[in-house]
């Protein structure tokens, strides 16, 4: 039982929150990204929702599992649920990407509680993880390591270097969620620099993969659950960017627009009619 | 300086057990028995420097101290932005340790001359950067940065390095070491990293042309030693050797600390010119052609001294 079981019915509705808080904080900044944050909303629901272990009270904890928020231009969705949870005070996510506010549009984990590592640049939170898991190996800490990665992301050769390092090191305390909306900044990722066979890629990697809708929150916990011993695990997570807002969905103009007053009023009003 | 750095690698994990030794799959003949005794403290993490920078980045942010080491630029250029988002923002203590500072793998060739690195770890905010000269400067070096929590750099040279100084004290700040004092000097040499072991054939050459200089070991690169006692010493000139391109480095570090002060003695910075070694060589040779064997330092000295 958490605080955010006493608060919402299911994490269904904690993912309806989510995107509001998310669609409203990009709105107030006039910031960008809004697709990439929308597309793992239902990630982050299940995950703080139904599966991690955390301690709004005293973040650092070291039972906690550790979330590394990989890709970091979704941040606005972390914040988000971060708040939700009980890290900080929902009214604090108004200062996103304002003046001297710590909640930059790539997530920052200076002085922001629940946010474990600051990223932005990608393929920098899959070595990171790879070495606390490691590191709570060694110490015998059963806390899990989550990465949350955008497919584009997996163009970067970091990730693959530390593919192969987890799995070298069987390090089965380590998932890795990739979102897989298939739109990166410029277009179609199978256009741009094809990822398939993405599974086969991470199963020749010696990960355990498995490969699920995104937005299907029994399923998503599900694969999180499962677990193979002495191989990390891969869920790669098909999602629609943008998904929750029927104008947004698959658009890859969503990457980078600001929803005006009267699109994010559309917006709301989509999510909370197919909310519950 | 590498057995000197193994060995206080190795009293270091006897004190603390939690501290880690990554290899970027380098150093053959230095390792084997480090990783015999202490197979939990040592990874190799094989040839993937962005990986082992954020893998470093890591195991510190889960408690333990880590050095990664690796030869020129491969730990910090070719990761250049693990050290920036991932150890420096978040303030790490990880520790690179880089055997072949300069053009210490001479014939090797300029993929493995480690010639702007100073400069350019230098710009990151928290970085340590220090070039020692000698194996008893590595040691203290290496004392300096276990008494912080903060990201370091440490440039070695290539193995067999001379020994200059004999009871060094403890680095407690930033300091510079006197290598050749004269009591009626006018001019100051500070040498940053292993060159200071020309100090010597400087010194003799300075004195048969009437030429009265001290002489400093500067191990410290960022931050900058206390330079006190050199402006309290009024020198006419003060000259920084390092063997570093002469954009960014010690020298530069030197100019801007000199460009706030209303009084500062004439500068002489002498290091690498802006452009690429392209010839194999010796590492005596590579640093004769670059303008860095004793006696050109000393005919740029004299030059110089015709401004004062």
């Amino acid at each position: 039982m958490n605080d955010l079981h006493k608060k919402y019915i299911d994490s269904a509705a904690l993912a309806v929150k989510i995107r509001t808080e998310i669609l409203q904080m990009i709105h107030n900044a006039h910031g960008s990204h809004t697709g990439s944050a929308l597309s793992a909303a239902d990630i982050l629901a299940v995950l703080y929702y139904s599966f991690l272990n955390y301690f709004p009270d005293n973040p650092d904890d070291d039972r906690r599992d550790r979330v590394i928020f990989s890709k970091g231009h979704g941040g606005a969705g972390l914040y988000a649920v971060l708040a939700a949870a009980g890290f900080f005070q929902e009214e604090e996510l108004t200062a996103y990407c304002q003046n001297g506010s710590f909640l930059s549009g790539h997530v920052n984990s200076h002085q922001v509680p629940g946010v474990e590592f600051s990223t932005g640049s990608l393929g920098h939170g899959l070595p990171v993880a790879a070495g606390i898991a490691y590191s709570l190996k060694m110490r015998k800490n059963p806390a899990r390591v989550i990465v949350i990665m955008g497919d584009g992301e997996c163009d970067e050769g970091a990730v693959w270097e530390a593919a192969l390092f987890a799995a070298a090191h069987h390090l089965d305390n380590l998932t890795v969620i990739i979102d897989r909306n298939r739109i990166q900044a410029l277009g179609n990722t199978e256009d741009i620099m094809p990822l398939e066979p993405l599974a086969g890629k991470w199963q020749a990697f010696n990960w355990y993969t498995l490969q699920t809708d995104g937005h299907d929150h029994i399923r998503l916990l599900e694969a999180l659950k499962e677990n193979l011993p002495d191989k990390p695990k891969c869920i790669i997570a098909d999602t629609v960017k943008g998904k929750g807002v029927s104008f947004m969905e698959n658009q890859l103009l969503w990457h980078y627009r600001t929803p005006d007053g009267e699109q994010l009023f559309r917006a709301l009003n989509e999510l909370t009619e197919g909310g519950r | 300086m590498r057995n000197t750095f193994v060995r206080k690698m190795t009293e270091l994990v006897r004190l603390d057990p939690g501290v880690m030794l990554l290899t970027g799959d380098l150093g053959f003949g230095t390792f084997e028995k480090f990783a015999a005794e202490f197979p939990e403290n040592f990874i190799n993490t094989g040839i993937a420097e962005q990986n082992m920078a954020g893998v470093a980045a890591g195991l510190a942010l889960d408690g333990h101290r880590v050095f990664i080491y690796s030869i020129g630029n491969f730990p910090t250029l070719r990761c250049l932005e693990q050290w920036r988002n991932d150890i420096c923002y978040h303030n790490l203590p990880v520790t690179v340790v880089v055997n072949g500072g300069g053009m210490a793998y001479g014939s090797l060739g300029m993929s493995h001359h480690a010639t702007e690195v100073l400069s350019i770890l230098r710009t990151l905010p928290g970085m340590q950067v220090m070039a020692p000269a000698d194996p008893s400067e590595l040691e203290k070096c290496f004392d300096f940065i276990c008494r912080q929590s903060a990201p370091g750099y440490l440039r070695l040279c290539r193995g067999g390095e001379k020994i200059l100084h004999a009871g060094l004290a403890d680095f407690t700040d930033p300091v510079l070491v006197p290598l050749c004092m004269d009591e009626i000097a006018d001019t100051a040499v500070i040498m940053c990293g292993e060159i200071a072991s020309l100090f010597a054939d400087i010194a003799a050459a300075l004195q048969s042309r009437d030429i009265h200089a001290d002489i400093y070991s500067s191990p410290f690169v960022k931050p900058l030693p206390d330079l006190t006692g050199v402006l309290s010493r009024k020198y006419k000139l003060c000259v920084t050797v390092e063997e570093n391109s002469c954009i960014g480095g010690f020298g530069s570090g030197i100019a801007e600390y000199f460009s706030g002060l209303a009084v500062h003695p004439l500068l002489l910075r002498i290091a690498l010119p802006d452009r690429y070694c392209q010839v194999a060589g010796k590492h005596e040779f590579l640093r004769d052609a670059a303008g860095l064997s004793a006696e050109k330092i000393v005919v740029k000295i004299v030059e110089k001294r015709m401004l004062l």
